[in-house]
């Protein structure tokens, strides 16, 4: 984070100390200030976590952490022409892709109110986060559709933004769930294996190294049909008990993108089992989906569309 | 384009008002955390000038046309009218010098001011404390409705202020306004 330029924001990981996933983006927002961004249901669980570490761990540090997150008002603003929208609407800001770059963040102003704007996805598009003083929220957004008016602005929600995530391999909560190191989530590239951090004693444990763990696959129902999230992956559904469970579907959505279902799971092995076919039972429902395991990365895995 | 005009999130519900105790929302307030460092000698004296009051010491409030509630160890809400202190979290930045965390949290809070002579019999509904103890010029951090609150004792009319999360302000005035009820 020391080499975090102000103005930048940065996809961290925050680990436990067991080296399980915890979450987290961070923003430099001043030389002494960041701005630190969770999923939704973490917000609690990540505050708690760093008043533990300051008040335990290293008590010595100079560092006060301050949940803003009843302060800010904080939208996305996501699709290929989203760049025209704080463009018309906010001020001063460039947001051509030479000023105003990936991972920028920037202090600008819409409809007189002061905002901050990061140019981050989770959607994987091109893509802005606009954070408003809560009270200007609703002001900001309305001000917001109306400089995307011309242009077919419409607000969508949770499930369209679940839908963008999962076609990403971009993973939440049912992903998240306190049991996947970040090599499990295809992640292991965001920690350095230079330095010492919370967790990296325990990321080295031999069991989180196992090629047997459960990794993040994608799945593709072979016949166009829905899975179901929490669906058991196994070999033959038909088998006679006890049938070795394989890993579970985690995540589910019908992928706009590429006309069928799609899903994200956790499957022994994961890497390995590309290519190949699991078996999504959901014996409450009588359901077995065949499937075929895929990359986590349904669409744009170049990223071109987000880094436009 | 016109300039937004910011919204509380319970604009619009007016007041609660029976026989023996009113609620009010107080907005639009400007709200700053003030903490200090640890281990860094906080440059009071510079921050107390500039803001023209004493910071209170535990569990207390300076009430003024600025009000201060001491709020933790080393750590204090000012509070104020919102249009008239735009410019206070830089100014307490200037004068805390990175001795002290300022952070703004004027759209953080929903601020809600209970009177009247019922108003202790309606808090103690919500909360633990124990009211008939309280004095003026108090404050404490409980549970207010189930809310992480302050509660902050204005006067001895009486009347008090609950400060909790923006987020919960709707819940907070139903909640009031379901236990106001009995006091018509």
């Amino acid at each position: 984070m020391r080499s975090l330029p102000v103005g930048k924001a940065r996809y961290g990981l925050m680990l436990r100390e067991d080296g399980m996933v915890l979450d987290g983006t961070v923003t430099r927002i001043g030389e002494q200030r960041y701005y630190l961004t969770t999923t939704t249901a973490n917000a609690a669980k990540v505050m708690l976590h760093l008043e533990f570490l300051l008040q335990v761990a290293w008590p010595s540090l100079r560092v006060h952490a301050s949940s803003v997150t009843d302060q800010w008002a904080q939208m996305a603003l996501a699709g290929p022409l989203s760049r025209a929208v704080p463009a018309r609407a906010a001020h001063p800001l460039d947001v051509s892709p030479g000023a105003f770059p990936p991972l920028a963040a920037r202090e600008g102003a819409i409809a007189g109110i002061p905002v901050r704007v990061f140019r981050v996805s989770y959607s994987g598009e091109l893509a802005y986060e606009i954070a408003a003083p809560a009270d200007s929220g609703i002001a900001v957004w309305e001000a917001l559709l109306a400089a995307g008016a011309n242009d077919g602005i419409a607000p969508y929600g949770l499930e369209a933004m679940g839908a963008l995530r999962i076609e990403k391999g971009h993973v939440a909560g049912p992903e998240i769930d306190g049991r996947t190191p970040p090599a499990d989530l295809g992640l292991a590239r965001l920690v350095s294996a230079k330095k010492h951090f919370v967790g990296s004693h325990l990321s080295r444990r031999p069991a989180l190294a196992d090629p047997a763990r459960l990794i993040l696959v994608g799945l593709v129902p072979v016949d166009g049909v829905p899975v179901r999230a929490g669906a058991r992956l196994v070999e033959d559904a038909a088998a006679s008990p006890p049938v070795a469970m394989l890993g579970h579907v985690t995540s589910v959505t019908h992928s706009p993108a590429l006309g069928h279902p799609i899903a994200l799971g956790l499957l022994r092995g994961g890497a390995a089992s590309k290519g190949g076919e699991i078996v999504a039972a959901s014996p409450l429902f009588g359901e077995a989906v065949r499937c075929r395991v895929v990359d986590p990365v349904f669409y744009d895995p170049a990223g071109g569309r987000q880094n436009g | 384009m016109d300039k937004a005009i910011p919204r509380s999130p319970i604009a619009g519900v007016g007041h609660i008002a029976v026989a023996e105790v009113g609620v009010t929302e107080r907005w639009p307030l400007a709200m700053v955390e003030i903490t200090a460092i640890p281990h860094v000698p906080l440059t009071r004296a510079a921050i107390e000038a500039r803001l023209g009051l004493t910071l209170p010491p535990a569990n207390t409030a300076h009430l003024g046309a600025r009000t201060a509630l001491r709020c933790g160890p080393e750590r204090w809400l000012v509070v104020g009218e919102r249009a008239a202190e735009t410019l206070l979290p830089t100014q307490l930045e200037r004068a805390a010098a990175g001795t002290a965390a300022i952070t703004d949290v004027s759209d953080a809070r929903t601020v809600l001011r209970v009177a009247g002579s019922a108003a202790s019999a309606l808090l103690v509904q919500g909360c633990a404390i124990d009211l008939e103890a309280m004095e003026p010029g108090r404050v404490a951090a409980t549970s207010m409705a189930r809310l992480h609150s302050l509660l902050h004792m204005v006067d001895e009319s009486p009347s008090f202020d609950v400060y909790a999360s923006r987020s919960y302000a709707a819940f907070l005035w139903d909640w009031f306004a379901q236990h106001a009820a009995e006091f018509d």
